[in-house]
């Protein structure tokens, strides 16, 4: 496997840790879907498919399928496959991919906790979109 | 030659999505494990550091508890003294394995399930304060509610003037649609009476009131003696 396979494993566990911490401290920041909207540009479909699976194993929370999770899983694949058709820049695709990757996420599972509250959901986007910078800058 | 390395990679890919899709889907808690493992602050356990400020909070936060239960029998016993239940329900200690990952929900996966006798809509207890009830229940593990979940609403009592209202969830839950000019003052402590929970559970103490924003009832913000993102094993109630 390539070494840039074995640093994105390493990014997406950094990234669950952060993650966990920062909502054992009550702040929650998707770190985890930040770094695998960014896998989307850099990784094929099926390496970005096992970094999904990854993600899933670590962070479903009960014994079935739910939703939520799904539409997790479903954000990164999406963004890979706009990528490809649309073929954007990294400096203008990622930041894109994560803003609109969050956006669609609040909007499938808590659209009316997402429209009374904006707060968390711009927390959220501005710790991912600065995470997904460090992310790509590493991966570059 | 990098025609066969890339083909390469694919089988290890194919290979590895097999591996994680059997392991979601059959064996969960690997996954549990890994997280726990991973939710682990340096300085310790998850949720526990071994700083002496911390085990002054902890210590604080227990004494708080205590204070609470307290108060909400006594509040009990001015009110409802003769509806106080006359046997106590067993109690199943469960460990939390799981958390929702995201910030739309607030669910809690124990390691008891059916098989150890839960069922759903099961009060959840934590330092002898309610925390919420059992949601689903499986063979091996269920998933609690928390009183911090948005959804999730009970009716409830406040203080010894036992002034009904409607526990609201949320990051910051709130007692909606009490009654104006209820006896409901800073201090009171917030207990259970909804059906299937025991009646009496101590829930929050009240921090303020007011009015609501359409002026026919009043609000009250709440304390808690805990914090849910750290617990680690709580009591189901059979």
């Amino acid at each position: 496997m390539r070494l840039k396979f074995i640093l994105a494993i390493l990014v997406l566990l950094l990234a669950c840790a952060l993650q966990f911490w920062f909502a054992a401290a009550g702040v929650f920041i998707n770190f985890i879907l930040g770094a695998l909207i960014v896998f989307a540009f850099y990784f094929d479909i099926w390496e970005l498919v096992v970094f999904v699976l990854f993600a899933i194993l670590v962070i479903n929370w009960q014994p079935t399928p739910s939703i939520d999770i799904f539409v997790f899983a479903i954000i990164p694949i999406v963004a890979y496959g706009f990528y490809k058709i649309f073929a954007w820049t990294l400096w203008a695709g990622i930041p894109v991919a994560i803003v609109c990757g969050f956006f669609l996420l609040y909007l499938v599972i808590a659209p009316a906790a997402f429209l009374s509250d904006l707060v968390p959901f711009l927390g959220d986007i501005l710790g991912g979109l600065i995470f997904g910078g460090a992310v790509a800058f590493i991966l570059k | 030659m990098g025609r066969k390395r890339v083909s390469n990679d694919h089988w290890i890919s194919g290979a590895l999505i097999i591996i994680l899709a059997a392991l979601i889907f059959f064996v969960p808690s690997y996954g549990w494990d890994l997280r726990a493992w991973l939710s682990r602050t340096p300085g310790g356990p998850s949720g526990q550091t071994s700083t002496a400020t911390d085990a002054s909070s902890s210590e604080d936060q227990t004494l708080a508890a205590e204070n609470d239960i307290l108060a909400s029998q006594l509040a009990e016993l001015q009110v409802v003294a003769s509806e106080l239940p006359t046997s106590t329900a067993g109690e199943i200690r469960a460990m939390v394995y799981s958390r929702y990952p995201l910030n739309f929900r607030n669910q809690l996966l124990t390691n008891a399930g059916s098989d150890s006798g839960v069922a759903s809509g099961a009060a959840v207890m934590f330092q002898g304060m309610l925390i919420g009830r059992v949601q689903t229940v499986f063979s091996n593990t269920s998933l609690v509610q928390t009183i911090f979940d948005n959804v999730f609403k009970m009716p409830v009592r406040i203080g010894s003037g036992g002034a009904d209202g409607l526990l609201e969830g949320g990051s910051y839950p709130t007692i909606g649609s009490i009654a104006i000019g209820a006896a409901v003052a800073p201090g009171d402590i917030v207990y259970s009476a909804a059906p299937g929970i025991p009646y009496g559970l101590p829930i929050a103490q009240v921090v303020a009131t007011s009015t609501s924003a359409d002026s026919l009832f009043e609000q009250a913000t709440l304390a808690f003696p805990y914090d849910v993102n750290n617990i680690e094993t709580v009591l189901i109630m059979k």
